[in-house]
């Protein structure tokens, strides 16, 4: 059991991604707390290993960038768990379609903080246990479009997924000397997952086939293994051969 | 023959250490600036040259994070010097702190200046560029965003963020023979100026970063410098005005969407 | 005459980027040695301070060894080297024979080195040198109907330019690419994929593009850029 005891927490935004995470280390013995946007009620009905349903506690929330709503959660949650093994980010979200120019500034500004503030936030208020008992791994999932030209992709987009390379990045920098490693998992299209069209369409692999929440779950989970305290800074170009660097 | 003869620059943050060497640059190719900051103070470094070149060089007073201004910005360039070929993108915030200690508003300042504000500033150039079918536009980013540095969360996530801001862009607006790059440089001396506070910036209340090579925030192997060329641990001016050049030139006409590292070497990215 | 009093040697086989960079060094004042191995290339090419040097073949490492260091002899100082030497794919991809693999390796990344060896002991004698290499965009990233080799070749001379850079830097010499897509030549092939560029009016690159990009990267204010790959390709691949 690669994660027993592992206390895991994994901020969704209630796709297939953050769904099979949870359930996968949940059958390695892990024991997470998963959080995902509204509602609740789609996501225990994903979660059908009866075993993996004991490991695993939902929690709901309106908003990850929001500070206090954070703040409160994590209080709940770590007053459950103890302390934080593993922090797993999978936020996504679409910026409305559209010419460049004329995405609202509002729409700009939801779609950044959705994906990139709310993720910050979640770490902000998760990662401090990491940090006292100085050992822990931090996995955020982001996106191709971050990491080079999709086409079609909207800037808010591309801004948010490429800001998480810098979370990702900066993570691994500054707390390397707390052994905490920062890694990343960048997707192309997933199956189970409310993507946009842009990446749908225009991201194809040469295997004929979309990744499975599966298939990123267990590079999330390659990531977050204690054996892999050497990885850090890295993204995994999980997009099953569009882009290769 | 000179690389920028009759073009027309708008240098957002013109007040910058950066904007006012490559001013000197842009002069000497032959260009018309348009200086634009968000304080009177910062085109105080400009002098000499707004002196020698009192037709071509003009300032402006304008915020980036604030679209109408941005847009005020543009059509005054139009007006005194007739059109727009290049927009160079020079506003920063570093903002402070790490991923768990940083305040919210210094988080979204960083958004708003260092992403945002470029939006902006594009958005707005874009119908004269647009019109004659030609734009350079230079985002400037950095190293923050790029390599395993130890700087502030807020920097390495917004700089992270332009740069794929910056490749979004260029995709757009290809269609109408506009290019877009960012370039990524690690320190400049700067020695040169009087330090401006940045608007909005928490006063520092620990020592300033230790010189490159000599540690710092990240434990005992992490770097914050270490070029291969010896004896010059960061960039000169110069060395960053002669990129900027390229980029706002015709001789950049088939590059667009791209990051120019420049750094001594401190990253390579493979 | 931004290259006046400097030396510049250009190395040109495979494509009409070599030829386009010894002219734009021409016309910025520079001395220029031209190495090439296809005649019709250089035939209306004359200027006084042009040299031109046949190869009989790039493959050939104690060729480009001896000439190499005949011409450091020759002009003394070395500022300026650029290398342009590329062959075309193989449609053949992984049942390219021994052959044609060898021939592949040889020309792109062998040749590349061994014209930049000597020369590049005399930069760093002199303590001061710029080093430019024209590498395609197959050895950047992954491209439809590219053969390994190919692939091989050029992401070599990726690891070509980070090496020098990292290694000769305390000798002031930096070493950069550029990376290219397919080329108005028909040099410079990237697989059967789409590969062009997305700016109206400027799909394909030229020579003369990628003679300004090495313009730039060799300029004496580029001392602080080495190790760096410039992505000139209109906006097909960017990172």
């Amino acid at each position: 059991m690669r994660f027993e005891n592992k206390k895991v927490v994994i901020a969704s935004s209630g796709g297939s991604i953050g769904l099979r995470t949870a359930g996968l280390m949940a059958e390695e013995g892990a024991c997470v707390a998963l959080v995902s946007l509204p509602p609740e009620g789609k996501v225990s009905a994903q979660l059908t290993d009866e075993v993996a349903c004991e490991n695993i506690v939902s929690y709901t929330v309106s908003d990850f960038a929001s500070e206090e709503e954070m703040e409160a959660l994590s209080k709940k949650i770590l007053e459950k768990i103890g302390t934080v093994d593993v922090i797993v980010t999978a936020l996504i979200d679409k910026a409305p379609e559209g010419e460049w120019n004329e995405i609202s500034d509002e729409d700009a500004h939801k779609t950044v903080r959705n994906i990139l503030t709310g993720a910050e936030t979640v770490l902000k208020f998760f990662l401090p246990p990491m940090i006292e008992k100085e050992s822990g791994h931090v996995v955020i999932v982001t996106s191709v479009a971050g990491r080079t030209n999709v086409p079609g992709t909207p800037w808010p987009e591309a801004l948010a997924y490429a800001g998480l390379g810098g979370v990702i990045r900066n993570g691994a920098t500054v707390f390397g000397k707390n052994s905490v490693t920062f890694n990343g998992v960048a997707v192309g299209p997933v199956e189970g997952m409310d993507q946009p069209a842009y990446i749908t369409e225009n991201v194809s692999g040469i295997w004929g086939r979309k990744a499975t929440g599966d298939d990123v779950a267990n590079a999330v989970m390659y990531l977050s293994d204690d054996l892999s305290c050497w990885n850090t800074g890295e993204i995994v170009d999980l997009n099953g051969g569009f882009f290769a660097l | 023959m000179q690389k920028l003869a009759n073009r027309t620059a708008v240098f957002i943050g013109g007040g910058s250490a950066v904007a006012t060497v490559a001013l000197r640059h842009f002069m000497k190719e032959g260009a018309n600036v348009l200086l634009v900051d968000v304080k009177d103070e910062y085109f105080e470094r400009s002098l000499p040259e707004r002196q020698q070149y009192p037709d071509r060089i003009k300032t402006m007073v304008a915020s980036c994070t604030v679209p109408e201004e941005m847009a005020q910005a543009m059509a005054y360039a139009k007006e005194v010097f007739g059109k727009i070929d290049i927009l160079c993108y020079y506003s920063g915030f570093h903002g402070m702190g790490n991923i768990m200690t940083v305040p919210e508003t210094q988080w979204n300042i960083a958004l708003e200046v260092n992403c945002f504000g470029f939006y902006n500033a594009v958005r707005a150039v874009y119908p004269y560029m647009k019109e004659n079918q030609y734009g350079r536009i230079m985002n400037f980013a950095s190293i923050g965003g790029r390599a395993n540095r130890g700087v502030a969360i807020t920097y390495a996530t917004s700089k992270a963020g332009t740069i794929g801001l910056t490749r979004a862009l260029a995709m757009a607006l290809a269609k109408d023979g506009i290019t877009i790059n960012s370039m990524a440089p690690a320190s400049l001396d700067t020695s040169e100026f009087e330090r401006i506070a940045e608007k909005d910036s928490v006063p520092m209340k620990r020592p300033p970063m230790p010189p490159p090579g000599a540690g710092g925030p990240g434990g005992p192997g992490a770097t914050r410098g270490g070029s291969f060329i010896p004896d010059r641990p960061i960039a000169d001016l110069n060395e960053i005005a002669h990129v900027i050049v390229f980029m706002c030139s015709d001789d950049s006409a088939f590059l667009t969407g791209d990051c120019l590292d420049i750094n001594g070497g401190q990253y390579m990215q493979p | 005459m931004r290259f006046e009093d400097r030396t510049v040697c250009v190395a040109a086989s495979g494509s009409d980027a070599g030829i386009a960079c010894a002219l734009n060094y021409l016309a910025e004042g520079a001395k220029v040695v031209l190495y090439y191995d296809e005649p019709e290339r250089v035939a209306s090419l004359e200027n006084d301070r042009l040299k031109l040097v046949r190869i009989q073949d790039f493959k050939d490492a104690a060729e480009l060894i001896s000439t190499g260091e005949e011409i450091a002899r020759e002009y003394e100082k070395i500022d300026v080297c650029v290398a342009a030497i590329t062959r075309p794919d193989s449609d053949k991809g992984i049942d390219m024979s021994e052959e044609e693999y060898q021939e592949m390796l040889k020309t792109i990344s062998s040749g590349t080195l061994f014209f930049i060896q000597p020369l590049l002991k005399n930069m760093m004698d002199h303590d001061y040198g710029r080093v430019a290499i024209v590498m395609s965009l197959a050895g950047r990233i992954n491209l439809p109907g590219v053969s390994p080799a190919y692939a091989a070749a050029n992401a070599s001379l990726g690891g070509i330019v980070r090496n020098i850079g990292s290694t000769a830097g305390v000798h002031f010499v930096t070493a950069n690419a550029v990376a290219v897509g397919p080329l108005s030549d028909g040099s410079y092939q990237a697989g059967t994929g789409d590969v062009q560029g997305i700016i109206k009016g400027h799909e394909v690159g030229t020579p003369e593009d990628v003679a300004k990009a090495c313009e730039y990267l060799t300029s004496e204010l580029a001392s602080w850029t080495t190790g760096e790959i410039l992505d000139l390709n209109g906006g097909r691949f960017m990172i």
